[in-house]
């Protein structure tokens, strides 16, 4: 009887497949082995199909693959010198290019060389290189494998350095001391609770791409032209559907704030009330400090209500 | 009215903080998103992860921002291609309204031949009004602030002409700004001596502030400065050291240095004349170097069609590609003199109060400029950056809107 495991067993890379693909990758002009060739294509369809996939698909999915570029990986994962040379001449110049508009500084070039040390990787501890090729499988291209590993590593520093701040630090910020609590009236409580709630149920309503845009605009200070390239769109066309999105989300918060009693006119100081009490509640869930700018004062609505 | 800029900023950064939707995608899916390479089941999947999670945002707005600059004939600036018919998408209302009209010309004359028969009259066919005079445009999908498709008269034949024409010369235009801006590329890559020209660029420190965040491409070079020579790509391969050795924990070494033939930053001038009146003052391109001592009148810029200009000390902006120019409000008590358009829907105006900016043709927004000078011109190469010159000379820059400048 077959095993769960056994019946969700992706159909391997034919011989014929894996040759054609060898052949179309000129994989031997890094003398990369067809065996190593072999061994990442069925790694690359494991990975894509983690619940199984029938012969026809995997060929598909072969055929689809950036060939070229993953003969490169996985000759330069494997050491091969000319391999190498190639990988320098052709991808070092466009990462360092892109780390630098990545961080606009000089850490740009730190950021660079830590990721290009990571692909050539190291011995470890069975004497076998590890390098951060193992992890591309020829879905994207090359470059755009680069960039977005690129992109993500500048993103864990930068969040890692915005929740950690040294101790040692002289310009570290000295925490204020709290102020004092103030009883609120309990009408003021559900108004800010109903604030926050409508605030939340306009965000959810939102179609992703919507939300998207306004997150690309207004949090991450991409450009129009940016935003659209983000969605395939021209700059007019990402323009006009940022407009649209931000009429969809006052007109979302005025009928959930509506809904529950509030008025329209005070929609905009609820709004920033409802984000300071929305800030303090999610940093006393997560047991960190509360960003900067929010207030320590008034109880929230998900709070119980202190007095001095 | 309209939530603040800050108020729609601090709601998606709280609601950023929620759990998003199963694991981050990894680097590759996250490409192939950026790259809409992805199948519609997963994409939309990966969408409804990265609209709630504030990592897979970041990210993918660092992945765009270090895009290799655009180089395709007729792509935007977000190096996105549009579409053969995209310059000739007025054509679908107006094929529609005509196909209307003969419609109802046809059908008009079928009632009027069958009385005319039935009366014992010629039946020949009457030349009735178009119907399509009362009918309503049909609205096609406007941007906000673009007026080219709003909902108006149905132009008459000629009209419609005149549109071709000024449409062709619109994608005449688009096609040549983006050759220049090849050749801007190009130029750049030669100009410093070495075979990869962003390695050169990236050399000069004052270059790279301004390139970092994805500007527009520069003027090219003019046609009769001699170029520089690239060396072949053998003399890059020899200079580069070979890779370190397994055992090694340096880092990699660094490439070779770039510096122009002669040590001297080339410069670049336009390849077109300058079309400066004293009624169109607009600026649509940024120059990448600028000679010192050059002033703001002698600013380089492309022929492309001017959809904002001022006159008169009042800024205009024009509708129907320079048929007619319609006055606009300004922040109250904003005399402008000088203004700079990267796009038709984006326009900075500076003057004696500071700087104001609209990004939708339409609403404006004082913007502060920290300098006790007066301001003399302004170059914005897109919504967000911008620089601006004093009186002394000295330039200011922003690049995110006007809320911090250096």
């Amino acid at each position: 009887m077959a095993t769960a495991s056994q019946s969700r067993r992706v159909a391997p890379v034919s011989a014929a497949v894996a040759d054609e693909t060898y052949r179309r990758a000129n994989a031997a002009r890094w003398a990369l082995s067809a065996d190593a060739f072999t061994a990442t294509l069925d790694t690359a369809v494991a990975k894509r199909f983690p619940d199984g996939a029938d012969s026809a698909t995997v060929q598909t999915f072969v055929a689809g693959l950036h060939a070229e570029d993953l003969a490169l990986a996985c000759a330069c994962a494997h050491g091969h010198e000319a391999a190498w040379d190639h990988f320098v001449l052709t991808f070092r110049p466009e990462l360092y290019r892109a780390a630098r508009a990545m961080t606009d500084d000089a850490t740009g070039r730190e950021l660079a060389d830590s990721l290009y040390a990571d692909l050539f990787g190291l011995p470890g501890a069975d004497g076998r290189r590890r390098s951060l090729f193992a992890y591309y499988h020829g879905r994207s291209k090359l470059g755009s494998w680069l960039r977005s590993v690129l992109a993500q590593r500048h993103v864990d520093l930068v969040r890692s350095r915005r929740r950690l701040t040294s101790l040692d630090d002289p310009d570290r910020p000295q925490p204020e001391p709290a102020a004092p609590v103030q009883a609120v009236e309990p009408d003021e409580r559900r108004r800010m609770a109903d604030a926050a709630a409508a605030i939340g149920d306009a965000l959810a309503a939102l179609a992703p791409p919507d939300r998207l845009r306004l997150a690309y605009y207004y949090v991450h200070g991409l450009t129009l032209a940016q935003t659209g390239k983000l969605f395939g769109e021209h700059e007019a066309t990402a323009s006009r559907k940022l407009e649209r999105a931000r009429k969809a989300l006052r007109q979302g918060i005025e009928a959930a704030l509506t809904a529950r009693g509030g008025r329209v006119e005070d929609i905009e100081s609820w709004t920033a009330v409802a984000t300071q009490a929305w800030h303090q509640a999610l940093a006393e869930a997560l047991g960190v400090e509360a960003p900067p700018g929010t207030q320590a004062g008034p109880p929230t609505s998900f709070k119980e209500q202190r007095t001095t | 009215m309209s939530l603040p800029d800050e108020v729609v900023r601090d709601v998606l950064r709280a609601a950023n903080g929620s759990r998003p939707p199963g694991p981050c995608p990894d680097a590759d899916v996250l490409a192939l998103y950026a790259e809409h390479a992805l199948d519609a089941g997963e994409r939309s999947g990966v969408e409804a992860h990265v609209a709630a999670c504030g990592r897979c945002q970041e990210s993918l707005a660092a992945f765009v921002r270090s895009a290799p600059e655009a180089a395709t004939v007729g792509a935007d600036a977000a190096g996105v291609a549009m579409p053969w018919w995209q310059g000739w998408r007025w054509l679908v209302p107006m094929a529609a309204t005509a196909a209307v009209i003969v419609v109802a010309v046809w059908v008009g004359q079928g009632p009027s031949r069958e009385v005319d028969r039935m009366a014992g009259r010629s039946t020949s066919p009457v030349a009735e009004a178009p119907v399509a005079s009362s009918a309503p445009a049909p609205r096609a999908p406007a941007a906000s602030g673009s007026a080219s498709l709003d909902a108006r008269e149905v132009p008459a034949p000629q009209a419609m002409q005149e549109g071709a024409r000024s449409a062709r010369a619109a994608a005449e235009s688009r096609a040549k700004t983006a050759q220049l801006q090849r050749q801007v590329l190009e130029d750049k890559a030669t100009a410093g001596g070495v075979a990869t020209g962003t390695i050169a660029k990236a050399e000069r420190p004052a270059e790279r502030a301004r390139d970092a965040d994805a500007p527009r491409e520069q003027v090219a070079a003019r046609a009769d400065e001699p170029r520089a020579v690239p060396p072949p790509p053998a003399t890059v391969a020899a200079a580069a050291p070979p890779p370190p050795p397994p055992a090694a924990v340096a880092p990699p070494p660094a490439p070779a240095p770039a510096t122009a033939a002669g040590g001297v930053t080339p410069t670049f001038r336009a390849a077109v004349p300058e079309r400066r009146t004293e009624e169109t003052l607009t600026v649509t391109k940024q120059v990448d170097a600028v000679e010192p001592g050059l002033s703001g009148a002698a600013l380089d810029r492309f022929a492309a069609p001017a959809t904002w200009r001022l006159r008169e000390g009042q800024v205009e902006h024009t509708p129907d590609n320079g048929r007619t120019w319609q006055a606009v409000r300004l922040p109250d008590g904003f005399r402008p003199a000088a203004l700079s358009s990267p796009s038709p829907l984006v326009c900075w105006v500076i003057g004696p109060q500071g700087a104001a900016r609209t990004i939708d043709g339409r609403t404006w927004v004082r913007i502060t400029v920290p300098s006790a000078e007066p301001l003399r011109t302004i170059v914005a190469t897109d919504a967000e950056a911008a620089t601006v010159t004093t009186a002394s000379g000295a330039r200011i820059a922003t690049t995110d809107g006007g809320r911090t400048w250096r």
